[in-house]
């Protein structure tokens, strides 16, 4: 059995790929670094850039571009030994010379189909979801949790809308920060105050206002009649609620 | 009156109206102006009876001079009037939008002083929201029955979206309910809008730079269960209007009794016809049946039981089983159970390998209804000889299939 842990960059995965191919050989299960630490007992691999961008390169020009966004989407759902499942469908398009997405018949091809679908409908959901606050400093600030990595599919749907703010959004389970002034960046943050948006001289002064209006206008657009907080949760799971700010 | 009041009772009694969509504009923004739209829609919270929030739904003002038998606004009814002001509007609706609260605005109004003067003052705000705020989200306006023609016209330069609503499904209900509309004065501004429309892309294909005229299209939206008319009835008309019309979405609304007045049935709010409409508003719009299709006179109501595409099927059994490896598009999106995308995904497939069962379950294929209609290779799924009564049995007493009430974001997404 071969076991290797890696960085859980998406270049350290094709780092992995690159030395899958040259060693003839598929890991069985791979590790991402803040996994359960199991001794020495196992390889790590050591992301290479060069060795990602051959790969990246080669599947872009000699392959088909959706194969590498098919991987990276997959990626993005940071599930359990995804990376595995990449891989194998990885190996099948170079097989075949071409995107192998629809041999449904191979159960890592449906885990990987899977995988994507969560992560383009998480994405999806979050175009609604986030909520951005104005802080007094006169930046809009949108912090969230989501299940999969996926603030890096965000900046162009928020660019588009806000091209002339200053605003962040922030994956407070992953400390990471999307920032655009102008410029957009994806920054990894240590040590951030996560309240930071909580306490009030943060704010802007018309912040509370607002929030208010939008918390009448959430609680009067309901139809009693039809009362179904089923369906509600079903839409909007509780892990969801906690940066809302009208529920 | 403080705004946030004035916010609570105007959209509270914007709610009853259902068209909740965004979608369907794909309104780039500029460099410098604020927002755009999604073509694919987006819901940014969801209500306590699950419905989707996407817009600010509010009126312009509740304080009416109609007196429509159904509706909660109506001039004999004594409730609490409040008037937004333009800038009332505009700055709800520019605040909400930069905070990602929604995704645009839907303004409506009840009738001030007379037609012309409320889309007037509907008209300020979408051109204040356009023109000074430099906003780029989504709107969609009602046309005022009765208004202006040129007025109507000039919104929908401003708007994503226009639409009239149709109210009854009959010129004698109307005048039964709503005495002071006149079908003309509904009829009329749709097909103006329709026109238009039309007119619009074609003159845009020509000359890139004419501005859009409701580049999201027109939608209307129908009370069902206030008057006695057919599903048959409603379905004709809805067909009759997509096709002259141009229309893009007809919304229907489950009658709610909230006023007390003789002229009105007293029932419950028909939830479940409202849901059972729509799956037939499916059919017409995506799956190329026609309203004679999938009602006759012997059968003028859908099924409660059952969905309108199963009920074609049972009557129409001589077309069953088809065979999944050799059907066409066409002959696959009518077998219940089997949605566009999975017909679509079904012809791709089949091209590398035979389709199996258990394939079409990994599709996404719905087998619990698709196996009485189908065969794949030749192969039943079960040995079972059946008559369309024994399926339409099987199919109700099966607790699971009978869909819970969807609402109108939960259709969209299951087809
Ligand atoms: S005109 Fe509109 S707001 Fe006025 S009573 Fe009739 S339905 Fe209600």
């Amino acid at each position: 059995m071969k076991i290797i842990l890696y960085d859980g960059t998406f270049s350290g995965l094709l780092t992995i790929i690159f030395n899958a191919y040259n060693e003839k050989k598929i890991p069985d299960i791979i590790f991402r670094q803040h996994n359960p630490s199991i001794f020495n007992v196992i390889d790590t691999v050591k992301t290479d850039y060069k060795k990602a961008t051959v790969v990246s390169d080669f599947i872009t020009n000699k392959l088909d571009k959706i194969v590498l966004k098919n991987m990276y989407l997959a990626y993005l759902s940071e599930f359990e030994n995804i990376e595995v499942d990449i891989i194998k469908y990885f190996n099948l398009s170079l097989k075949i010379k071409r995107n192998a997405e629809l041999h449904i018949e191979k159960n890592y091809i449906i885990r990987l189909k899977n995988a994507i679908t969560k992560v383009i409908n998480e994405k999806h959901k979050f175009l609604g979801l986030l909520r951005f606050r104005k802080l007094s400093n006169g930046i809009w600030y949108a912090p969230f949790e989501p299940d999969h990595n996926i603030i890096s599919l965000l900046p162009k749907h928020f660019i588009n809308r806000y091209p002339d703010k200053r605003w962040i959004i922030h994956d407070i389970k992953r400390n990471l920060i999307l920032a655009y002034d102008k410029k957009i960046e994806l920054i990894q943050i240590k040590d951030f105050d996560n309240n930071f948006y909580l306490k009030e001289e943060n704010l802007s002064y018309e912040e509370k206002a607002f929030q208010s209006l939008w918390k009448t206008y959430f609680k009067s657009a309901s139809i009693s009649e039809r009362k179904n907080e089923k369906l509600q949760r079903q839409y909007m799971p509780i892990r969801y609620w906690k940066y809302l700010i009208e529920i | 009156m403080d705004i946030n009041e004035k916010l609570k009772i105007l959209s509270s009694a914007a709610k009853y109206d259902v068209s909740c969509s965004s979608s369907g504009s794909d309104r780039g923004n500029s460099k410098t102006g604020l927002g755009n739209t999604v073509t694919s829609g987006v819901c940014h919270s969801w209500t306590g009876d699950g419905r989707c929030i996407s817009l600010l739904k509010i009126l312009f003002s509740n304080a009416c001079i109609y007196d429509c038998a159904y509706c909660i606004n109506r001039a004999s009814n004594n409730i609490k009037r409040a008037t937004f002001t333009v800038d009332e509007v505009v700055n709800l609706t520019i605040n909400f939008y930069k905070r990602n609260y929604i995704e645009g605005l839907f303004l409506s109004s009840a009738i001030i002083k007379n037609p012309d003067y409320t889309m007037e003052q509907m008209l300020k705000a979408v051109k204040k929201l356009r023109i000074e705020e430099n906003y780029n989200g989504y709107i969609h306006l009602k046309a005022i029955p009765g208004a202006d023609l040129k007025l109507i016209r000039e919104a929908g330069f401003y708007a994503d979206r226009l639409s009239v609503n149709i109210e009854l499904p009959s010129e004698k209900s109307l005048n039964l309910l709503a005495p002071q509309k006149k079908k003309e004065t509904i009829i009329k501004p749709m097909s103006f809008i329709g026109q238009n429309a039309l007119a619009n892309i074609e003159e845009r294909k020509k000359y890139k730079k004419v501005p859009l005229f409701v580049p999201a299209g027109h939608s209307t939206q129908l009370i069902v269960g206030a008057t006695p008319e057919s599903d048959l009835k409603i379905l004709k008309l809805v067909e009759g209007m997509y096709k002259k019309f141009n229309m893009k979405r007809v919304y229907y609304s489950a009658f709610i009794k909230v006023n007390n007045d003789k002229r009105l049935p007293d029932i419950k709010p028909p939830l479940k016809r409202e849901n059972r409409l729509y799956q037939a508003d499916w059919l017409l719009r995506f799956y190329k049946f026609s309203a004679d299709e999938i009602l006759d006179n012997k059968h003028p109501f859908l099924d409660e039981n059952i969905d309108p595409k199963t009920s074609w099927a049972l009557r129409n059994f001589h077309y069953f089983p088809i065979e999944v490896n050799k059907a066409s598009y066409e002959t696959l999106i009518r077998v219940p159970g089997i949605g566009i995308k999975s017909a679509l995904t079904i012809i791709k497939a089949r091209k590398y390998a035979p389709i199996t069962f258990d394939k079409l379950k990994k599709m996404g294929v719905v087998l619990k209804r698709a196996k009485y209609f189908i065969t794949c290779n030749g192969k039943y799924y079960s040995n079972l000889f059946l008559t369309p009564e024994i399926i339409k049995e099987e199919l109700t007493k099966n607790k699971e299939y009978q869909i819970p009430l969807f609402p109108l974001t939960a259709i969209e997404k299951a087809v």
